[in-house]
């Protein structure tokens, strides 16, 4: 089944640069909105509905604490509600905390989606040629602390039978003092293998299964043309003093509609993709 | 359990140490008559320079304000009595040390630039330090003025002194 993460890496990572950087450097809530509908969405389809409400739920409670403390720095704003020492807490604070949570529930969920998306082959691909060493930081890093945890509980588990007469911050310094060991030895057989493997030459090829067809150039174009006409009918949302929005013309609501096709795409093109899959089953 | 309860004594203690009021009560308060005024005068000419745009036109947020204050209070306690009067937005930060106005009239600082901000004088005279050491007397003349250019506008150029 082709999915939207089988689209060529470079329109992957021109989609998802568009729709983080759309997330995260705004705090209008008619955008922020549609951003957390479509990254949710799309997360719910790689990762299941549950995972998705699982994840949200955690967003929430970091919406509403972001929402509850921000008044108290912030006192700009003409609602008063009440006063603390002096300086007054304001509605206006309080929405803005609930739009910077918001920005930051989409971001948090944009880059849980990057996560799934972007395995260390497409990584290899988009940064390989470009600076190999930082490809190959990249993707030693992200392999680093997994595995640092997965053997920290290999050998947890395993000192936790052996040695029950020990104390608890005595077994878990134990284990950690082996972790280290481990991973210091571990750095140097990375190290041994990478030049085995040739690491070090000047002349290397690279085989990638990836190639750039019309119909990644043709999304590529697509989402190109959506961020510039975004960007073109882009309208501020302000909080301070009043929350207000300027007065919308033609071009403003387009910019929204359009930041909603763009942030939806990837759900819809599973949905499109799974109903083909359905219909393309056999029915004898 | 004991850490619960020592959040708990957090807490009270946070809690105890503001006032909170409901904005009625707030700007229902009236200070008790002394028979000592000041006056008092927010002039934002610099930002309306500034800005140029249509939302803040008028310079004078408060214009030739007098206000009562007992003995022993501050310029802060001025600026608040005034603003609360005249139910004007202000913003501080600082404790009882050192109280810095970061905005009035939700005009703030770094509003108009990076050396922009609110300073004030009394009788024409511009003290460097917080608006809260400075008591009052009778009769003063309290100006807070807001500043694009780090004082060089309102006639308070600023010197850095030496260190010896």
């Amino acid at each position: 089944m082709n999915t939207f993460r089988n689209l060529h890496p470079v329109t992957l990572l021109l989609y998802f640069s568009f729709v983080t950087v759309f997330s995260v450097f705004n705090f209008n809530p008619v955008y922020l909105c549609f951003s957390l509908l479509g990254a949710a969405l799309y997360f719910a389809s790689v990762k299941g509905v549950f995972v998705m409400l699982k994840s949200m739920a955690g967003y929430f409670i970091m919406l509403l604490a972001v929402a509850a403390l921000n008044p108290l720095f912030s006192h700009n704003g003409a609602t008063a509600l009440f006063f603390i020492n002096d300086n007054r807490v304001t509605l206006e604070a309080f929405c803005f905390g609930a739009a910077l949570g918001l920005a930051i529930a989409s971001a948090l969920c944009w880059f849980s989606c990057i996560g799934e998306v972007f395995d260390s082959e497409k990584l290899l691909y988009l940064f390989g040629r470009a600076s190999p060493k930082l490809a190959a930081v990249i993707s030693l890093s992200l392999r680093l602390v997994p595995g640092i945890f997965k053997s920290f509980k290999e050998i947890h588990s395993a000192q936790s039978s052996f040695s029950s007469n020990q104390g608890r911050v005595r077994r878990f310094l134990s284990s950690f003092s082996a972790v280290i060991t481990q991973s210091l030895e571990n750095s140097i057989i990375t190290a041994d293998s990478m030049n085995a493997r040739g690491f070090a030459l000047k002349k290397r090829t690279r085989f990638s299964r990836f190639r750039f067809t019309a119909y990644d150039a043709g999304f590529s174009a697509f989402f190109v043309l959506l961020g510039t006409f975004i960007c073109v009918g882009w309208f501020s949302f302000e909080f301070y003093p009043v929350i207000s929005i300027g007065r919308l013309n033609a071009l403003n609501i387009m910019s929204v509609v359009l930041f909603a096709v763009m942030s939806l795409t990837p759900f819809a093109y599973e949905v499109k993709e799974g109903v083909k899959w359905k219909i393309s089953l056999s029915k004898i | 359990m004991k850490r619960f309860s020592a959040l708990v004594i957090l807490a009270v203690i946070l809690i105890g140490g503001c006032s909170v009021k409901s904005a009625e009560e707030y700007y229902g308060e009236t200070n008790a008559e002394t028979g000592l005024r000041v006056k008092i005068s927010i002039n934002c000419e610099n930002a309306v320079k500034y800005l140029k745009d249509n939302k803040r036109v008028n310079p004078d947020i408060l214009k030739d304000c007098e206000v009562g204050f007992k003995k022993g209070e501050t310029v802060f306690d001025a600026l608040k009595t005034a603003c609360k009067e005249n139910k004007i937005q202000f913003e501080y930060n600082g404790s009882s040390e050192s109280v810095y106005i970061k905005g009035i009239d939700y005009l703030y600082e770094f509003d108009c630039g990076e050396l922009s901000g609110w300073e004030y004088s009394v009788n024409g005279e511009f003290p460097s330090v917080g608006c809260n050491a400075v008591r009052l007397n009778d009769g003063d003349e309290i100006k807070w003025l807001y500043t694009c250019d780090l004082g060089a506008d309102i006639g308070n150029v600023f010197k850095a002194t030496p260190h010896n």
